[in-house]
């Protein structure tokens, strides 16, 4: 008990209370930072996005509300937006991002996010179940943000098929995560 | 027609419609109920997916640089903004040109944090440390280039000057008000070329948060610095910069 929720943090920042922001932060700067992370393969730009979303929670009224689903499915969906804002800004400098050269930094702190990585763990065991080009086209199209006809080009796909592709990818991710969580009974976060 | 709009549906998704044509998706979205349904079942579909993420270790200071700048004032806000894009701009073009060389992604971000300074800063800067600048200028008569540091975030500032010396090259800097460190964290002055970040090396200042520092640059080969930069690190052992940069210039 005692755990405010999402929802009555948000409607405190959505007041101007900034120790209700803080505790928003604290609560998802982990989980964004290293969402962004994935997207960006840069720090630096990895910390514009989560400023770019905490700017839109501070800054923009009523942009959520409890008919858009849960507060957290929102806020990973603002992120990801932030995320294909950054990425499309940097396409448009030409900039590449070597991956070569990026730190893949990691830390396991145990008692921060074992839910997170209860899940994250049969994501992965899901995700390694799909074929290699299925793995490729989710990558493509979720974490790169491309666009259908360029996920055609890549992959020398009909574009007419490229949206069943990865329907059917996602549908099988979800259904291996779905059995696998009801028989190890990970708790959803 | 109507099965064409509907196939935008993946693309609207991505972020990809503009202007005309996102608007023409919206207003379809709103009218087709297949689409609603499909929407729907996207939104299910990638739900799980952010956390497939492994964690990643937020830079230090990344919570009060966010939480100040979002919670700042509106008007100051603005201009900040307005500032560092415009100094991203200039220094974009400014490279390019010079140089035929890949883009330099490390620089790039940088930038793109908006960690370096506005001009005003600098000139403030030169005024304020005049006394410093001078004692600088005593030891070194063959400095090839000079630069100001300062930080947005803090009231850090410094100087870094590439000085040749009996036909070897150093790198002096010179830096005040820097925030105090903890534990094994130290400072790291990086020189950057093209996206490449050479570690020059390593300080720690004094109670005061002073420090002044030579660093010999030795590093094989010809090299054409772009940008100097100070970098916060959690310890002294950083191969690469893993921490924030607190000051940085171009060169």
């Amino acid at each position: 008990m005692g755990r405010t929720s999402d929802n009555e943090l948000y409607q405190k920042v959505q007041e101007e209370n900034k120790e209700a922001l803080e505790m928003l932060y604290d609560r998802y700067e982990k989980l964004l930072f290293s969402f962004s992370f994935k997207m960006l393969r840069q720090k630096e730009l990895a910390e514009e996005a989560v400023q770019d979303v905490f700017m839109k929670l501070w800054r923009k009224k009523g942009l959520y509300s409890e008919d858009k689903g849960k507060f957290s499915s929102w806020l990973l969906t603002v992120t990801r937006n932030a995320c294909i804002d950054l990425i499309r800004k940097q396409q448009k400098n030409e900039v590449e991002i070597l991956e070569k050269d990026i730190d893949y930094e990691r830390t396991e702190s145990v008692e921060e996010s074992v839910t997170w990585n209860e899940e994250r763990e049969g994501l992965k065991k899901a995700v390694s179940s799909l074929t290699e080009e299925q793995q490729d086209i989710v990558e493509m199209f979720y974490f790169k943000g491309y666009s259908q006809s360029d996920i055609a080009e890549r992959k020398n796909l009909p574009l007419g098929t490229v949206k069943g592709r990865i329907r059917l990818a996602l549908k099988h991710l979800k259904k291996i995560y779905a059995e696998r969580r009801d028989k190890y009974g990970t708790e959803n976060l | 027609m109507e099965q064409k709009i509907c196939d935008n549906l993946l693309d609207y998704y991505n972020e990809l419609l503009e202007g005309e044509e996102k608007a023409a998706f919206e207003k379809h979205l709103k009218q087709c109920d297949v689409c609603q349904e499909e929407w729907k079942e996207w939104q299910e579909l990638t739900a799980d997916l952010p956390y497939l993420s492994e964690e990643a270790q937020p830079p230090i200071g990344m919570k009060e640089r966010i939480l100040t700048n979002v919670t700042a004032d509106d008007s100051s806000l603005t201009q900040q903004e307005t500032q560092s894009s415009v100094k991203t701009d200039e220094i974009a073009t400014k490279i390019s040109p010079s140089s035929q060389r890949k883009p330099k992604p490390w620089v790039q971000g940088l930038l793109a944090a908006g960690l370096l300074v506005s001009l005003g800063t600098n000139a403030y800067l030169i005024n304020e440390n005049n006394k410093n600048e001078q004692v600088i200028q005593e030891q070194v008569n063959k400095t090839f280039k000079t630069v100001q540091l300062a930080s947005e975030e803090t009231k850090s500032t410094g100087v870094a000057s590439m000085v040749k010396e009996n036909g070897k090259m150093n790198l002096v800097v010179q830096s005040s008000n820097l925030t105090q460190l903890k534990g094994t964290e130290t400072y790291q002055v990086w020189l950057i070329e093209g996206d490449k970040p050479y570690r020059a090396g390593t300080f720690t200042p004094d109670e005061n948060g002073n420090g002044a520092v030579v660093f010999p640059v030795a590093f094989e080969g010809e090299h054409n610095w772009d940008a100097v930069a100070i970098s916060h690190e959690p310890t002294s052992n950083s191969k690469k910069p893993l921490g924030t940069i607190v000051m940085a210039s171009n060169l």
